[in-house]
């Protein structure tokens, strides 16, 4: 069976745990030969151990997202251990939550390393490798609903996802220009049940049930739901989609 | 034993398509097939086993100036395409309650250029579609829109009905079922500039 993305090698951050690991799983399953990158080694080995028990391709890299090292690093030993690269999924995110007057510069200057730095290097260094293999790209930036509306408590988080999508739709028309070309477009999850969130909040199924019932669909969010968005918008379905901003959220941000 | 009076199970899902019966309608078909979603070409009335999928394709509006527009042209034509998306949506989400199992309701707005009059009808339908989102959703009946360019894009090229039915088969498939309330641009980056 050949998949939507047979072949293609795609970097996808933070796929130790979330929205991450579903994605790297799913493009797997769909042909794609996955650089799982990530702090934790061990879960590291666990999603690279479930991809390959499941026939697929796959390879863990330790990576800090804010590091132009660790970049450089994941995109080399991509490209010797899978080759050249179509794809990077800018997944890997901090955050946190804090009211503006408790919010310090040092609290900002980390979510920003991480959520803004990050995914710009993640853009600029996937940009070169992509031109490097001659072929047209794409890629997906995991920003937020909280990108595209506020949330009290969460400033710096909402400061940090706004700027992911400026930084996209700026990529996206210097991606056109490109020769081979590159898409790129910006995911907008509304509360997705992973442990970003339940770091925060805890992870009372209750807690669980209040935030579906906070959706117009009265669903919880699921990591899946987020993995089948970022396959589509990385693949060939989305040909003509670049710049855009896709809002999955259980229509939260329609009211 | 019992009699025999359910429906036949198919677990395939079926589509009902309203509007643009050309180029584009050809290929959303294709496009939902590849999903395992068949076309169904009756009208919602007389199909007593519901659907699960309505796609209504707004039509086309002219490239007409704010200026070169008189007002009855205007609202006849933003009149004429808003009423229709409204029966859709009423009629359609009859059909799709009637298998019980939700579903998903498909706009696709005209194609957008410049600025010009009758992007009313766009905006429109936009809204529409978010309202009959959170008033459908705990039905699980989702309500999406997706947004063609047309001409030349960033990409270089403009675009053409294959690119639009992929993503309306994407916001029609239950690979979306958190999605709802959403637009989905297609066009090539332009409105990113």
């Amino acid at each position: 069976m050949s998949g939507r993305l047979q072949d293609r090698v795609v970097i996808v951050t933070g796929a130790t745990k979330g929205i991450g690991r579903e994605t790297a799983k799913l493009l797997a399953r769909e042909g794609a030969k996955v650089a799982c990158t990530g702090r934790n080694a061990g879960d590291g080995a666990s999603v690279v151990a479930e991809i390959v028990s499941e026939g697929g391709r796959a390879i863990f890299v330790a990576h800090d997202i804010s590091s132009e090292g660790d970049w450089r690093t994941v995109v080399a030993r991509t490209e010797s251990e899978l080759g050249g690269v179509y794809g990077v999924v800018n997944n890997a995110g901090a955050f946190f939550v804090k009211p503006l007057a408790e919010t310090t510069e040092a609290d900002f200057q980390s979510i920003y390393d991480v959520n803004v730095q990050g995914a710009f290097l993640g853009i600029k260094l996937g940009f070169d490798a992509i031109a490097r293999t001659g072929a047209p790209g794409a890629i997906v930036n995991v920003s937020s609903l909280m990108g595209q509306v506020g949330f009290p408590g969460a400033i710096a988080y909402c400061a940090t996802k706004g700027a992911v999508t400026g930084l996209t739709k700026t990529a996206a028309i210097e991606g056109a220009a490109m020769r081979p070309q590159v898409r790129v477009n910006s995911l907008h999850p509304g509360v997705i049940w992973t442990p970003m969130i339940t770091s925060q909040f805890g992870d009372d199924p209750a807690l669980a049930q209040a935030f579906a019932d906070d959706t117009p669909l009265k669903m919880i969010g699921l990591p899946k739901y987020m993995a089948d968005a970022i396959l589509f918008l990385v693949s060939d379905d989305a040909a003509m989609v670049t710049g855009a901003e896709l809002t999955v959220d259980g229509g939260r941000g329609a009211d | 034993m019992r009699p025999t009076m359910e429906r036949p199970v198919n677990p395939r899902l079926s589509a009902r398509l309203i509007g643009d019966h050309g180029a584009l309608a050809n290929a959303i078909g294709l496009a939902l097939a590849a999903d395992d979603v068949r076309l169904i070409d009756y009208p919602a009335n007389e199909d007593p086993d519901g659907f699960d999928v309505l796609v209504f394709i707004a039509p086309d509006a002219p490239a007409d100036t704010i200026a070169s527009t008189p007002v009855s042209d205007f609202s006849k034509q933003v009149g004429a395409c808003l009423s229709a998306a409204f029966m859709a949506l009423q009629s359609g989400a009859a059909s799709i309650r009637v298998k019980g199992a939700g579903g998903s309701i498909v706009f696709v707005a005209p194609p957008a250029g410049s600025r010009r009059a009758f992007d009313a009808v766009t905006q429109g339908l936009r809204l529409m579609a978010k309202a009959a989102a959170l008033e459908l959703g705990p039905e699980k009946i989702r309500v999406n829109i997706v947004l063609p360019g047309s001409g030349e894009s960033p990409l270089g090229r403009s675009c053409m009905p294959a690119d639009i039915a992929q993503v309306v088969a994407f916001a029609a498939a239950p690979r979306s079922q958190f999605m709802t309330g959403a637009d989905l641009v297609v066009d090539g980056g332009t409105l990113a500039r």
